[in-house]
């Protein structure tokens, strides 16, 4: 075993390097791999491996997502929703703030990416809030934080992963998601709340709209309910499998482009450009860590690690309550799905192993993921903000995210006592 | 402009690079069309035979296409644990360059050398998909190519970049 543990801390080193975290798996699972099984099965195991996972039907949901929550944040939605939350709550104290989440929970019902909701509402929510005077802090750690909610609400690109590295049904697990992130959406709201409870100066009031603006403002909204209500609604109805969900919502979100006027080649070029290369880095990462995992499986790693964890006599709770501690301390060093791909092939037999279910610990370590793309000093969602807004200095943009972290931790606590939450949608299924 | 030679030149992508990604932009399409008019005509009763399988193969070769642009443009994921390598003495912050590019280089020349072995043993074997008929080495055999084309990616790059010195 000890040759094992070598292997992982060489692979920790690879990363602290910053060799590709998909090189550094790779390299640690073939080399494993290596001496324990001989070249030849190694080498046809690799091979196997690099053809099967790219050849999958099962992972073709992935790029069809991400298509659709490409072409939907070209598609400007993100204005008409923030202008309709913001006619209904932008009259109270914090409430370009509280308009700003919500809006962020309805992108992120067609968007299954953090970074592009909060890089779509930055876009808009940003300069709405400045003008109201609005502190840095509370302006960009809303909308930093708020973007979070696009991997929660489904479709999420980390759910499907997810789903993909643990065989879980990626149908059930997007229905899990739908509770914990209105959870997540109303915490949020609170945290704004007793943010500028405590600081009124940093988010003063906007005006009261009419009932006929707010009416009105819903019209903007109607493809917006009308995208998810096909997509959720197909999959949860059992009529499309998860990748025919994903065809039909980028063909959806294509519609919108269009139906907007803002359909050019140019555009189009560079929206499959973008969508070909964010998949295929993550499924190089994919790669790196099936191998990494069968190097794991084959030298016996996992039930030597179980036998270690049941030495120590622990609940499923107990153990909970370490790998999510291990998580939000991973979280700060690690990007996210890289995180969840490195530490799945361990940590999930061991979920099993606890007699934990799969769907709920999905959603547990997705609002981990959450809180990593958030805190410092590797919050992906800031380094974005940080870099649509320079004038903002990043220390700012983190004291900002940190009341809606505070959140996040207790949600976090509600769906660690509260497992019906994540379960009862897809129990009923 | 004077070009410190330590930093690796940014964006331009090579052409073999920018040629794939051409391709795979088109697959992405395909794959997107596929995927939506399988469930259009299925509900009108003619679903597209061996839809599945295209899908599947689409993506192979759309991941396949792309890999050479993402090397090439150092797109791939890295920790940037706490960003402390960006200020480290210059020798070596270029020593840990070279050594993430020979590492990389290494992977993906065993990746093509791993997926080129599978292409014969599928060929061989006479392999294809059972509806669409395509033979699997096609595509294990565009795997290999593009993965070795990925690996002298990372080659290029250092030599664009002593190029530039």
């Amino acid at each position: 075993m000890s040759a094992t543990l070598i292997a992982m801390a060489v692979m920790l080193a690879l990363i602290a390097l910053e060799v590709p975290i998909a090189v550094a798996m790779l390299v640690t699972g073939v080399v494993g791999c290596l001496t324990v099984l001989g070249w030849s099965p190694t080498l046809f195991m690799v091979g196997e491996t690099a053809f099967s996972t790219v050849n999958n039907y099962s992972l073709t949901v992935v790029p069809l997502f991400i298509l659709m929550g490409n072409l939907i944040n070209e598609a400007d939605i993100s204005r008409e929703l923030y202008r309709t939350t913001y006619r209904f709550v932008g009259h109270l104290r914090g409430g370009l703030a509280i308009a700003t989440v919500l809006a962020c929970a309805g992108f992120a019902a067609i968007c299954g990416s953090s970074l592009a909701t909060s890089a779509a509402m930055t876009r808009v929510a940003y300069p709405e809030m400045k003008r109201y005077g609005y502190s840095d802090a509370l302006a960009t750690g809303c909308i930093a934080s708020a973007g979070t909610l696009g991997i929660m609400i489904p479709p999420s690109v980390a759910l499907m992963v997810y789903g993909i590295m643990t065989q879980t049904d990626i149908g059930k697990l997007f229905i899990a998601g739908v509770l914990p992130g209105l959870l997540g959406a109303l915490l949020y709201v609170g945290a704004v709340m007793v943010y500028t409870w405590l600081h009124p100066e940093s988010g003063p009031a906007g005006e009261r709209s009419t009932w006929t603006e707010r009416l009105h403002s819903l019209r903007g909204i109607g493809s917006v309910v009308l995208l998810f209500g096909l997509v959720i609604g197909g999959l949860y109805g059992g009529w499309f499998t998860p990748t025919e969900a994903a065809g039909i919502g980028a063909a959806g979100a294509f519609a919108m482009v269009i139906a907007r006027g803002r359909l050019t080649r140019k555009l189009l070029a560079q929206v499959l450009r973008e969508t070909a290369v964010t998949t295929t880095s993550l499924f190089f990462i994919l790669i790196g860590a099936l191998v990494l995992s069968k190097y794991i499986t084959i030298s016996g790693f996992t039930p030597w690690l179980g036998g270690v964890f049941q030495g120590l006599d622990l609940t499923a709770m107990q153990f909970l309550l370490i790998i999510c501690a291990m998580y939000l301390v991973l979280g700060c060093f690690l990007e996210s799905m890289s995180m969840l791909l490195l530490t799945l092939p361990i940590v999930f037999p061991l979920v099993v192993s606890y007699g934990i279910d799969p769907i709920w610990f999905g959603v547990l370590i997705v609002t981990l993921i959450e809180v990593a793309l958030i805190t410092p000093p590797v919050g992906m969602n800031v380094y974005m903000m940080a870099s649509q807004i320079p004038s903002v200095p990043l220390n700012v943009v983190f004291r900002g995210a940190s009341a809606f972290v505070a959140a996040d931790v207790i949600r976090l606590g509600i769906l660690l006592a509260v497992p019906a939450i994540a379960l009862w949608l897809p129990s009923i299924t | 402009m004077k070009l410190d030679p330590s930093e690796p030149l940014p964006a331009a992508a090579p052409r073999p690079a920018l040629w794939f990604v051409h391709v795979a932009s088109w697959v992405l399409a395909a794959m997107a069309a596929v995927a939506f008019l399988d469930v259009v005509l299925r509900i009108a009763g003619r679903p597209i035979t061996g839809a599945y399988e295209l899908t599947a193969l689409l993506m192979g070769l759309l991941v396949y296409a792309t890999l050479p642009l993402v090397t090439a443009q150092d797109d791939h994921v890295r920790a940037g644990i706490l960003q402390m390598w960006r200020s480290a003495p210059k020798g070596l912050e270029r020593a840990l360059r070279e050594l993430r590019k020979i590492l990389s280089c290494m992977a993906l020349a065993y990746l093509a050398w791993a997926l080129f072995q599978y292409m014969l043993r599928v060929g061989a074997a006479g392999d294809r998909a059972p509806y669409i008929e395509v033979p699997l080495s096609w595509v294990a055999g565009f795997g290999a190519l593009s993965m070795a084309l990925s690996a002298v990616m990372t080659v290029w790059s250092k030599r664009r970049v002593g190029g530039a010195a």
